[in-house]
């Protein structure tokens, strides 16, 4: 996922992401009271809302077996 | 008067016979009925047709009717004006929409509060559009304010564990409504319409 700030005059800053790099077609918008220091401390849970949100368009992990293979 | 014929013969009539008259001069003005007339007008129309002028001067068109309250028959309105703002009552109307109303797909989602004040809504930004904004705390210990930007711990509108609110938009204006933990992160459901 790939993220930018955008710092407000109002005393906002708008948090934008990208699942692009992930091969999934999903943007997210979001505005955070403060700068960037809040905005970085809300990403994770705005990150993790988005994940399970939307996880029809995210693959499904694979798990492999230690010993070799596929579970 | 004796009536004669060209060779100068008095003429005897039955009471049944009749004879042609010639009248060379133009009648007098009167008031008697004299039969059917026929109207051959060519300057105001086509033939045969009568049109009425009212007026006080002989050759002026036709002006306006005076008003007044007399019935003058079905008449056609091309067009009308808008109706000016008021209280007036003016029959059934139908409401196309209200904000009441669900007319556009919901979207829910799940969301994370935290001790930073961040903007609310069920998907990956704010619905366009939104009328309705509908937020319920899974949390069964701690209260999240709700709010404007400026929403801090202690203020705003505190939401208590497990309760839930309704906020009614208008689908014209974007409001942003942000939210924040009087403590730890908790996890809200979020409905937006």
């Amino acid at each position: 996922m790939t993220h930018t700030f955008v710092v407000n005059s109002d005393g906002t800053t708008t948090i934008q992401v990208d699942f692009n790099d992930e091969g999934v077609d999903l943007q997210g918008t979001t505005n955070v009271k403060g700068e960037e220091d809040k905005a970085t401390a809300y990403l994770p849970f705005f990150e993790s809302d988005l994940r399970r949100n939307f996880a029809d368009k995210f693959p499904v992990p694979v798990i492999t077996d230690p010993n070799g293979g596929m579970i | 008067m004796r009536l004669s014929d060209a060779q100068g013969h008095e003429l005897k009539l039955g009471s049944n016979d009749s004879v042609p008259v010639t009248i060379n001069g133009s009648l007098a003005n009167g008031e008697n009925i004299i039969g059917k007339v026929g109207i051959d007008q060519t300057t105001d129309g086509a033939t045969n047709r009568v049109v009425a002028k009212i007026s006080q001067a002989e050759g002026e068109n036709v002006v306006g009717l005076a008003a007044g309250t007399n019935n003058i028959g079905d008449v056609d309105v091309l067009t009308l004006p808008a109706l000016p703002a008021g209280t007036n009552k003016i029959g059934s109307i139908d409401v196309l929409s209200s904000i009441d109303t669900t007319n556009s797909t919901p979207v829910v989602g799940s969301k994370t509060i935290t001790a930073t004040a961040a903007e609310i809504f069920a998907g990956a930004s704010a619905k366009t559009n939104r009328r309705k904004l509908f937020v319920k705390s899974e949390e069964s210990v701690l209260r999240f304010r709700i709010g404007p930007s400026t929403v801090t711990q202690q203020s705003g509108t505190a939401i208590e564990p497990g309760a839930a609110i309704l906020i009614t938009l208008d689908p014209a204006i974007a409001v942003p409504v942000y939210a924040i933990s009087e403590g730890a992160s908790l996890q809200v459901t979020v409905w937006e319409v």
